[in-house]
């Protein structure tokens, strides 16, 4: 089996015959959750480790808010204050944009809610970049999309936490609860 | 095999510099990463900034469309002789804010014209900045080496950091 330098690129025999060739890699998963039955409040992520060059979260999620679609939401290390957003999205027919200083909680964007097409769940990719460093605000920049099969909206969104405290905690919101079968997912990028 | 992600070279900003430069890329990838966090001395809440790949700065090899969101409003713009894809922090945003962009490199070193995709945000604490996602074009058939990210006639500040990575 052939080994591939990773600084070079380069191929070269194995002495190891038959074992497989396990890279170091740079994307490792920290924690994961599933909703259960019955629902969550919230979900946290607690005492992230501060080794990581990055965060990204990946989260499919629906929200048993009584409309067709919900925002979800995230507080860092559980803080009220200090967040802003801005958001560019659109909706199958036209584009907007927005944004928001002085909230008391970082908005991510809209998922499907208890009156859309059943068991369709919306997605989110988070990046946090630069976590850990102290001496960095926190800027988030954020893909998300849900599809209800005759509605929907597909949207990026920037989110801003002014405070330069590391990151060791992420507690996700919505109105109502994450429905079951949502899913969240943290990793650590190095 | 999962898709893996390894990280090739790390830059953090020590004192202000006019770029950010990743050189002798190695070849043996099969896609591109770059995550950077960056903040110029641009006297605006956000700045521009260019990408070249293989000390190529002729402008008409490179050209770009843009989707931008402006925190009231969307644009879309495009140009067939610039270089000027990326979005950064200007020093008038917030205190310590620098921005989150990521740039996609599928297929650097095929013999084909290098396109990228960006998406981008820079931040303050204020209604009104900007966040949005490119597509860039290379017209150059080069396997590319190396990459620079210049803060055309500013600075990137203290604390900007870029991470490269290569994608298997």
């Amino acid at each position: 089996m052939a080994i591939r330098s990773l600084k070079s690129g380069t191929f070269s025999r194995s002495g190891m015959v038959g074992n497989p060739v396990i890279m170091p890699g740079s994307y490792d998963s920290i924690a994961t959750t599933t909703v259960g039955a019955g629902g969550a409040s919230s979900v946290t992520f607690s005492s992230i480790p501060s080794t990581y060059s990055h965060l990204q979260v990946r989260i499919t999620t629906r929200s048993t808010f009584g409309a067709n679609e919900w925002p979800i939401f995230v507080q860092l290390n559980g803080s009220g204050t200090g967040y802003a957003y801005h958001d560019l999205q659109g909706n199958g027919s036209a584009v907007s944009g927005s944004g928001s200083s002085s909230q008391s909680l970082m908005q991510l964007g809209d998922t499907s809610a208890a009156n859309g097409t059943a068991s369709s769940f919306g997605v989110f990719i988070i990046d946090i970049l630069d976590y850990a460093d102290t001496n960095k605000n926190k800027t988030s920049r954020t893909f998300y999309g849900y599809e209800l099969n005759g509605s929907g909206k597909i949207g990026m969104r920037s989110g801003l936490w002014a405070n330069t405290t590391a990151v060791s905690s992420l507690s996700f919101g919505t109105g109502g609860n994450f429905a079951q079968h949502s899913s969240f997912a943290l990793y650590g990028v190095n | 095999m999962a898709l893996q992600l390894i990280e090739i070279a790390d830059i953090t900003v020590a004192s202000p510099v006019t770029s950010v430069d990743f050189t002798s890329i190695p070849s043996g990838y099969t896609d591109l990463l770059l995550k950077i966090s960056a903040r110029s001395s641009d006297g605006n809440v956000d700045d521009g900034a260019n990408i070249y790949f293989n000390n190529n700065t002729t402008a008409g090899n490179y050209s770009f469309r843009r989707l931008r969101g402006t925190g009231t409003s969307v644009v879309s713009d495009s140009s067939s002789a610039s270089s000027r894809w990326l979005q950064v922090c200007g020093n008038t945003a917030t205190t310590n804010t620098l921005g989150n962009m990521e740039i996609y490199i599928p297929n650097y070193t095929s013999s084909s014209n290098k396109s990228a995709s960006v998406d981008m945000v820079s931040e303050t604490y204020a209604s009104a900045v900007g966040c949005g996602v490119v597509a860039g074009l290379w017209n150059q058939t080069a396997a590319i080496t190396s990459i620079s990210i210049a803060s055309g006639g500013n600075f990137f500040l203290t604390n900007t950091t870029a991470t490269l990575y290569g994608v298997l």
